[in-house]
C-alpha cells in the first residue's frame, strides 16, 4: 500500500509538469497582458516597453516559462503583477482554507443527500417517489448552478433575509462559528447541486444493479429483512462504483467553485483565479492552476485508496 | 409417510404486458421426512418458480402465487404474512443456488455471512454463532475453519463456495433444503464431492431435499423419487429406479433417451424434436402433444388428467387411461 502511494505520487510529477506547460501556453495565447490594465492608457510607448521589459514580458515564452518553473520548484510562486509587491503564496494561503472548507462541506452535502435519495429511489423502483426524484434530478442536471445560486440569493437572502448575501463572515463582527456556518450554508449547498443530481442517478442505478445480484437473493433466502438486505448486504457493494464518481467530482467542484465563489463573493482561490484571469495576473493564475491540479491528483489518489477500503477484492 | 412438504394445486402466474403467463400451473406433490425428491424438466418448465414459490420469493409485483397451498409441516406458507416468512426462510426452509461464484456477498467475510444467518435465526450471541459457523465449515470439509471464517469469498474456488453455501443453508438445521441446480456450475469431480456431501448431510440431519435439476445423472445419484415437469405441469411422478427402467410419459422417455449410453451400440443421440411451447400459449389438449411421437387425436382435443397406476406411479398421459385406478 505504502509503495503504491509513493509510486502514484511520483507519477503525479510529470503529470503536473504537463498541466503547467499547457496552462502556461493557453494563458499566454490570450490577448493582452498585465500592463494593459495596470497602466495609464495615455502612457508613452517607450515607457510601456520599459515596464514590459522590467517584468520580463518581452522575453520568449520558453524563457518566461523556464523562469517561472525554476522559481516554482523552489517553492517561490513569485509576486502578483497587479497587487504590486504582494507574494502570490501569501494570497493563496489567505484564501485556500476558504475554498477547501467550501469544497469539503459541499462534498459532504452532496453525498449525504444524494446517496440516500438514490438508494430510496432504487428500492421503490417505478413508484411515484422514484419518478419524482428522477424528474428533479434531470432538472438539476439541466440547471446551471450559478443560476440556482442567484435565485436562492434573491429569494432567501434578499426577500426573506434568512441568509447573508455573500462573504465568509459578517464584516466587523468578532469570529463566531455560527456566523461562519450561516454564511457557508448557501454557497456550499449551491456548489453541491452541481453534482447532486448526477450522484443521485448513479446511486440509484448502482443500487438497482446490486439488488439484482445473486448474493442479494441469498440474503433474502436466508430470511433477512428488507432493511438488512439493503443496508448490510447491498449498500457497501453499491458504494464501490460511487467512489469513481467521487474522484471525478473533485475537478468539477474546483471548476464550480470559480463560478460559485464569484456569485457569493466568497474569498477563496476560485474568486482569486477569476480576478487574476481578467487582469492577466500571470503568477497568480499559474499558482492557482498548479494548486487545483494537485488537488485533483490527490482526490484521485484518495478515490483509489477508498476502493481498497471498500472492496476486499482490491489490494495494492 | 408423514410429509414435511405438501404442495397442492399450486399456481404461480406472471403478468407481462397484460398477458398472463402460467409459470406453475396447478401442481401437487409431497416430500416425506428425510426424503430426497428431484424436480426435473427443461429450462422454463417452471421448476425454479416452484422453488421460489415455496420460499415466498416469487419476484413481485409481476409474479404471484394465485392459487393452491404449500404446507410445511401442516402450516400453509402461501397464507403466511411476510413478517413470519422471515423466520421460515433460512431456518425451516433453506436454499442453495446454481451459481456459487456469485451467491456469496463479495464484501463480507465468510464468517460475517455465516454468523449473520445463525444469529438471526438461532438468537445466539456472536461467540456462539462463530463456534457454530466453524463447526459447520468443519462438517462440510474445510480443514481450517477458523481461517476460512476470516476469508472473503473471492479467495475460495467454486466448489469451496458451494460448500460454504451448503454450510450456511444447513446451519439452522432446516426441515427442507431446496437445491436449485447445485452442481451445474461446478466441474465433474467437484460435482461428485458436493453431491456426496449433500447425501451425507441429509442423512445426518434427516433433512428433506428438493433437488431441482435438468441433469438426470445428478438425479440418479441423489434422488429417491422424481417429479417430471413440463410447461408448468407435472407429467410424471415415479421412484427413481422405476423411472430410469421404464419411463411412462413419452416426455420422460425422450429425456432419458437423450442421455448418451456408455454401454451398447453407438447410435445417433436422440433428442425431443421441437421446443417447449412459448410461455403464455394455451393449447386445447396435452401441452406435450405437438412434440409427442405417440400423440393421437384425443391428445390435441382434451387435457389429460393425472392417472395413478396400481404401483403408485402417476402420469399425465392418455396412453395410461386404461390403467387408471383413481
Amino acid at each position: 500500500m505504502t509503495t503504491y502511494i509513493i509510486r502514484r505520487c511520483l507519477m503525479a510529477i510529470p503529470l503536473l509538469f504537463l498541466i503547467s506547460v499547457i496552462s502556461f501556453g493557453i494563458m499566454k495565447m490570450a490577448p493582452g497582458d498585465p500592463t494593459a490594465l495596470m497602466m495609464d492608457p495615455m502612457i508613452k510607448q517607450e515607457n510601456l516597453e520599459a515596464y514590459k521589459e522590467s517584468y520580463g514580458l518581452n522575453d520568449s515564452i520558453v524563457v518566461q516559462y523556464g523562469r517561472w518553473l525554476g522559481n516554482m520548484v523552489q517553492g517561490n510562486f513569485g509576486e502578483s503583477f497587479i497587487r504590486q509587491g504582494v507574494p502570490v503564496s501569501e494570497l493563496i494561503t489567505a484564501r485556500l482554507p476558504n475554498t477547501l472548507l467550501l469544497m469539503l462541506v459541499s462534498t459532504f452535502i452532496a453525498f449525504i443527500i444524494s446517496i440516500p435519495l438514490g438508494v430510496w429511489s432504487a428500492t421503490k423502483r417505478n413508484s411515484l417517489q422514484d419518478y419524482a426524484i428522477t424528474v428533479v434530478s434531470f432538472l438539476g442536471v439541466a440547471t446551471p448552478n450559478f443560476w440556482i445560486g442567484l435565485v436562492l440569493i434573491m429569494v432567501l437572502s434578499v426577500h426573506l433575509g434568512w441568509f447573508p448575501i455573500g462573504g465568509v463572515a459578517t464584516y466587523g463582527e468578532p469570529f463566531s462559528i455560527w456566523d461562519r456556518l450561516h454564511h457557508l450554508v448557501l454557497p456550499a449547498f449551491v456548489l453541491a447541486t452541481a453534482d447532486m443530481a448526477g450522484l443521485t442517478r448513479y446511486s440509484r442505478s448502482s443500487m438497482l444493479d446490486v439488488l439484482r445480484q445473486d448474493y442479494i437473493r441469498t440474503a433474502k433466502a436466508n430470511g433477512f429483512r428488507q432493511k438488512t438486505v439493503i443496508f448490510k448486504h447491498g449498500l457497501r457493494n453499491a458504494l464501490i462504483p460511487i467512489i469513481t464518481i467521487f474522484g471525478l467530482m473533485l475537478p468539477s467542484f474546483i471548476g464550480g467553485s470559480v463560478i460559485i465563489e464569484s456569485v457569493f463573493a466568497w474569498p477563496g482561490i476560485g474568486l482569486l483565479f477569476m480576478e487574476a484571469a481578467f487582469q492577466r495576473d500571470y503568477p497568480v493564475i499559474m499558482a492557482v492552476v498548479v494548486i487545483a491540479a494537485t488537488l485533483v491528483v490527490i482526490g484521485n489518489l484518495l478515490a483509489d485508496i477508498l476502493y481498497a477500503v471498500f472492496d476486499p477484492r482490491i489490494e495494492y | 409417510m408423514n410429509a414435511v412438504l405438501e404442495v397442492s394445486n399450486l399456481k404461480t402466474y406472471f403478468k407481462k404486458n397484460k398477458k398472463t403467463i402460467r409459470a406453475v400451473d396447478g401442481i401437487d406433490f409431497e416430500i416425506g421426512k428425510g426424503e430426497t425428491v428431484a424436480l426435473v424438466g427443461e429450462s422454463g418448465c417452471g421448476k425454479s418458480m416452484t422453488s421460489l414459490s415455496i420460499m415466498g420469493l416469487v419476484p413481485a409485483p409481476a409474479g404471484k402465487v394465485v392459487d393452491g397451498s404449500i404446507k410445511l409441516n401442516g402450516v400453509d406458507l402461501v397464507q403466511m404474512p411476510e413478517k413470519k416468512m422471515y423466520d421460515i426462510r433460512g431456518k425451516e426452509v433453506a436454499m442453495i443456488f446454481q451459481e456459487p461464484m456469485t451467491s456469496l456477498n463479495p464484501v463480507l467475510t465468510i464468517g460475517d455471512q455465516l454468523t449473520g444467518v445463525i444469529m438471526h435465526h438461532l438468537k445466539v450471541n456472536k461467540k456462539t454463532a462463530t463456534e457454530k459457523a466453524a463447526e459447520m465449515l468443519g462438517i462440510v470439509g474445510f480443514s481450517d475453519p477458523l481461517k476460512t471464517l476470516k476469508d472473503y469469498p473471492h479467495r475460495l474456488s467454486g466448489g469451496m463456495r458451494q460448500r460454504v453455501m451448503i454450510a450456511m443453508a444447513m446451519s439452522c438445521n432446516p426441515k427442507l433444503l431446496i437445491a436449485d441446480e447445485p452442481t451445474t456450475a461446478l466441474d465433474v469431480t467437484i460435482q461428485a464431492q458436493v453431491l456426496e456431501l449433500m447425501k451425507d448431510l441429509s442423512k445426518k440431519f434427516s433433512t428433506s431435499i428438493l433437488l431441482i435439476t435438468h441433469d438426470l445423472g445428478v438425479v440418479s445419484e441423489l434422488a429417491e423419487r422424481v417429479i417430471v415437469m413440463y410447461a408448468g405441469q407435472i407429467v410424471e411422478i415415479s421412484d427413481v429406479d422405476d423411472l430410469f427402467e421404464e419411463p411412462l410419459h413419452p416426455y420422460t422417455e425422450g429425456l432419458i433417451h437423450s442421455i448418451p449410453a456408455i454401454e451398447g451400440e453407438i447410435t445417433r443421440l436422440q433428442s425431443i424434436k421441437g421446443n417447449v411451447p412459448a410461455p403464455g400459449t394455451v393449447l386445447p389438449g396435452c401441452k406435450f402433444a405437438p412434440r409427442c411421437s405417440k400423440a393421437f387425436a384425443r391428445c390435441t382435443e382434451e387435457v389429460p388428467g393425472m392417472y395413478v397406476r396400481e404401483d403408485g406411479r402417476c402420469v399425465r398421459c392418455f396412453l395410461y387411461d386404461g390403467e387408471v385406478v383413481e
